[in-house]
């Protein structure tokens, strides 16, 4: 019974030129979005492995030079693009894709897309994830808003309801028929996403990245058609229910996303860019209460290292005294460092919140973040990348420090090490979170997801119930 | 008479339909939530700039105080690194955007780029990115008043007016009108001019009041205010151009809701991207990586030339070799060091020269591809005409971006003389460094130039209403 149903739907809305047109467009873009991704993608893995490669070099080749030298000329780190980045950048074009690590500076990640692209890019890029975030939904209402004000309209809804046609399977029949179609793009775009991903890059696994993607997609166009069937159902006029969706569509996708973003940075302002790396500086040079200037703190060490060995000169120290000052004064950057790295992480997290709730007013909103969470291009990802890297900066200082401490003495600023230390370090490899962190960290948005659908379906056949069929 | 009756009777319709109190309490709310929100943001820019500028000249002063000190014989320094003396004390200084009394009509480039910068001798100069906020903001995009009248503004206007001809038959209302003394085309076009007008004046008033949330006064920049006044009344026109031409087909009113609202996103949401993606396929710019790497590759072998390249550079430079005085020749090593600096810098930024230029070259040629293929779309002119006048556009930064790289470039020549001098920083030196302007760009012509496009866009809809006539209902 429900197939046959289901049968006459797709019928119905194969001799709908208007539906079958607005299917194949959107297939149409997909492939579109996709082609274009894999390129975009295959380039930028191509201009990642150049420049980690020519980095690489740059260190090696550096020549003999004294180690804290080489730490000041530095080694570029480049970002490796996440696998499904084939179907969401996600915020990646807003954040860096080169990191200077040297010694003393803790540096972000720079060069952001972004500040490249005019004024068009700010509407939007058409990759995968904008058409089945934004354009299958507005499919969704475009076939959904008469399924049944319509039949109502056309009169046939009682001629429907008088074959002792039983409303849940015909109302289900409804609802799956273009479920099926909203299923159909998102499981072609991701498989052919993750094939492609995996053509760019052979040993990565993503099918479970895919399944909790599509799990995401799933949730999200449940709940649009529940929607869409529950202001089609209550419409007396099908226009109505149009408008009616429509401006639901722009106040998901659009209204509540921006108001979102305005309020989060309104009620949660991030500090600003100068003053914060000013009183970064103030703080590594007064000390972290402000009553311990760096002349005090080297003094200190100075004398305890002198009372440590038990000589009076620095002279006549076993070690540099310069390359054990410098680490200690690396020691104490990185503890002003992660002070105010713990600021702005705070100041994201709150942040974080609003978008959170404000997930409970916007249907898109949750879904564009599980989609972010999943394809490894949120914020968690890169904070991720620059934690590590920042890492990475203080072992390779730290080595090069105690190079100097250990090998040379003190006020020998002629000692120069080779490529043989330089070889000591290794190679930047990034470890991206495993699936289950993601999942968990953005577990809020697919319970939000769940919510959504929950509440329009209970609403959708609450109202079948209460309103006895006679809808 | 009878059209004085007609026009009565619309004014009455239109009060009497709550989907226009509803849609104007809607607009009104979303248009000054958004100015509210977005002078919020522009103020905290705007005192950032301040600040940091107010911050320099106060340590600048008491530089000089102590340089001053010293040179009086108050104070004493036995070594340069450290003291007001050196150059290094001097590196940074503070550039800031021009935000204008209008930005709050427009988010445009602001959030993305930081709104002080600092440059130095030692580095190439650069736009800081807002590198510490948030970048989910930045993806969804801002709430400003911009997005309100380029997005929200049709959608009202649609919702308003697609059912106009449509529904009336629907209803049967229409065989009553047509039954009716007047003509149904000047009917027609009565209703909708009346309508457009409303409407023209209505959100008007509401960008008025909305300068006055802000606390700004829009008849101080009047031309300014015209041209935002005809922008906003042209793009009206076209989206009723387009409700009108929609209207004349015999189509039911959901069909005309699915053809407006198709239109609609087509407009703001395909076209765009489709337009960004197909310039991106075919003006192609080469990756930021690899001009870090030529960089980093050219700093490299300039270093390692130091010696040789310093020898040449004073030979092609008499005139700084001259320049060498004794007067601190125990700091020899320290301005040796400068001089060697700027030499290495200069040679570097000589050898990537061509390959920046490239690079910019062809992201001009990138921006000129989209903003061509984006004229398609009415909306991406208006909004990128609201940031000309914001002065908040790509292009403002684009422009303040070349401010920078002239100031840095008088900075490392001021330091750069000075090096070869063999000089320390004196008090002589307060009168000659160089200080940056913020300067508020003005780019009439781009303005201009979208008054033109959406003239033509509603002129081509004129055409097509003219072919398609009245007669047609």
């Amino acid at each position: 019974m429900l197939s046959m149903l289901v049968l006459k739907e797709w019928r119905q809305q194969w001799r709908n030129r208007q539906l079958l047109f607005a299917f194949i467009l959107l297939c149409f873009l997909g492939v579109v979005s996709l082609t274009y991704s894999y390129f975009e993608h295959r380039k930028a893995l191509a201009t990642y492995a150049e420049g980690m490669a020519t980095a690489r070099d740059h260190w090696l080749s550096q020549g003999e030079k004294n180690p804290h030298s080489a730490a000041h000329y530095g080694l570029y780190v480049f970002k490796l693009p996440a696998p499904l980045s084939v179907l969401d950048q996600g915020v990646a074009p807003f954040m860096g894709v080169a990191t200077f690590t040297e010694a003393h500076v803790k540096n972000d990640a720079t060069y952001e897309s972004a500040l490249d692209q005019s004024g068009a890019w700010r509407f939007g890029v058409l990759t995968p994830t904008f058409l089945l975030v934004y354009l299958v939904p507005l499919f969704l209402i475009f076939a959904c808003f008469d399924r049944i004000s319509g039949e109502r309209e056309r009169g046939t809804w009682r001629l429907v309801l008088s074959c002792r046609a039983k409303l849940f399977p015909v109302l289900l029949s409804k609802w799956l028929s273009l479920y099926m179609l909203a299923m159909i793009v998102a499981v072609g775009v991701i498989l052919f996403g993750s094939i492609m991903a995996t053509l760019l890059e052979p040993g990565v696994n993503l099918w479970q990245q895919c399944l909790w993607l599509l799990l995401g997609y799933a949730l999200y166009y449940a709940a649009f058609l529940n929607v869409g069937l529950l202001v089609s159902a209550n419409c007396a006029r099908s226009h109505v229910a149009m408008v009616v969706l429509i401006i639901f569509w722009v106040v998901c996708q659009l209204v509540v996303p921006k108001w979102a973003a305005s309020w989060a940075e309104q009620r949660f302002p991030t500090p600003d860019r100068a003053v914060f790396h000013e009183q970064m500086q103030q703080q590594k040079a007064d000390g972290m209460d402000g009553h311990n200037p760096k002349d005090e703190r080297v003094a200190q060490i100075r004398n305890e290292t002198l009372e440590k060995y038990g000589v009076i000169e620095v002279s006549e120290l076993p070690i540099n005294i310069d390359g054990l000052l410098m680490q200690q004064d690396e020691v104490y950057g990185n503890r002003v460092y992660d002070a105010f790295g713990e600021r702005i992480q705070q100041v994201h997290a709150s942040q974080r919140s609003v978008f959170l709730w404000s997930s409970l007013l916007s249907l898109a909103l949750p879904m564009r973040q599980w989609s972010l969470g999943m394809t490894w291009g949120d914020l968690s990802h890169h904070q991720r990348f620059n934690a590590q890297v920042e890492t990475y900066r203080r072992d390779w200082v730290e080595m090069l420090n105690t190079d100097m401490m250990q090998q040379s003495r003190s006020g020998d600023w002629s000692y120069k090490a080779d490529q043989q230390l330089w070889q000591q370090v290794a190679p930047f490899e990034f470890e991206p979170a495993g699936i289950e962190d993601q999942v968990q960290h953005n577990a809020a948005y697919l319970i939000s997801l769940l919510l959504w659908w929950l509440v329009s379906g209970l609403a959708l056949f609450g109202w079948i119930h209460w309103r006895g069929g006679m809808i | 008479m009878k059209y004085q009756i007609w026009y009565r009777t619309e004014c009455k319709l239109l009060l009497r339909d709550p989907v226009v109190w509803i849609f104007c309490a809607a607009f009104l709310g979303c248009l000054f939530y958004a100015t509210l929100v977005s002078v919020e943001r522009q103020a905290a820019y705007r005192a950032a700039v301040t600040s940091a500028f107010e911050t320099q000249a106060l340590q600048q002063a008491e530089q000089f105080a102590d340089l001053a000190a010293f040179e009086a014989g108050e104070k004493q320094y036995d070594v340069l690194f450290g003291t007001p003396r050196s150059y290094f004390t001097w590196a940074d200084s503070v550039t800031g955007f021009a935000f204008s009394d209008w930005s709050f009509l427009a988010t445009g480039s602001s959030d993305l780029f930081a709104p002080v910068n600092l440059v130095n001798f030692y580095e190439p100069p650069k736009l800081f990115a807002q590198d510490l906020a948030n970048p989910l903001p930045r993806l969804l995009g801002s709430f400003d008043p911009a997005f309100v009248l380029v997005y929200l503004l049709p959608l009202f206007l649609i919702a308003l007016n697609y059912r106009l001809i449509g529904y009336e038959r629907e209803r049967g209302m229409l065989t009553l009108l047509l039954a009716q003394t007047p003509a149904i085309k000047s009917l027609m076009v009565l209703r909708m001019a009346l309508r457009l007008g409303l409407v023209f004046a209505f959100v008007a008033l509401a960008l008025l009041a909305a300068f006055g949330v802000a606390g700004v006064n829009p008849l101080v920049q009047s031309g300014s205010l015209i041209v935002l006044l005809s922008l906003v009344l042209l793009y009206l026109l076209f989206w009723f151009c387009v409700v009108l031409l929609v209207n004349l087909m015999r189509w039911t009113a959901s069909t005309c809701a699915l053809v407006l609202l198709t239109t609609w996103a087509f407009l703001l949401m395909i076209l765009p991207t489709l337009a960004i993606l197909t310039a991106a396929s075919i003006a192609e710019v080469p990756s930021r990586v690899s001009l870090v790497n030529a960089q980093r590759s050219a700093a490299k072998q300039a270093s390692e030339q130091k010696t040789e390249l310093f020898d040449q550079y004073l030979l092609d430079h008499p005139e700084l070799a001259d320049l060498k005085s004794d007067e601190h020749a125990s700091f020899s090593g320290t301005f040796a060091w400068y001089q060697q600096s700027a030499v290495v810098y200069e040679t570097a930024a000589r050898a990537v020269a061509s390959q920046n230029e490239r690079y910019q070259e062809q992201l001009r040629a990138r921006h000129q591809l989209e903003s061509y293929l984006s004229l398609a779309s009415p909306a991406v002119v208006f909004k990128h005409a609201l940031e000309t006048l914001a002065g908040t556009s790509v292009t403002h930064y684009w422009d303040y971006a070349e401010a920078l790289e002239r100031y840095a470039q008088d900075w490392r020549t001021f330091f750069k003389r000075k090096a070869f001098s063999e000089m320390a920083m004196t008090t002589r030196d307060q009168a000659s460094l160089p200080g940056f302007q913020p300067t508020q760009a003005q780019f009439p012509a781009q303005t201009m130039q979208a008054l033109l496009l959406l003239g033509v866009a509603c002129v081509l809809l004129g055409v097509a209403l003219f072919v398609k006539q009245l007669k047609a209902i």
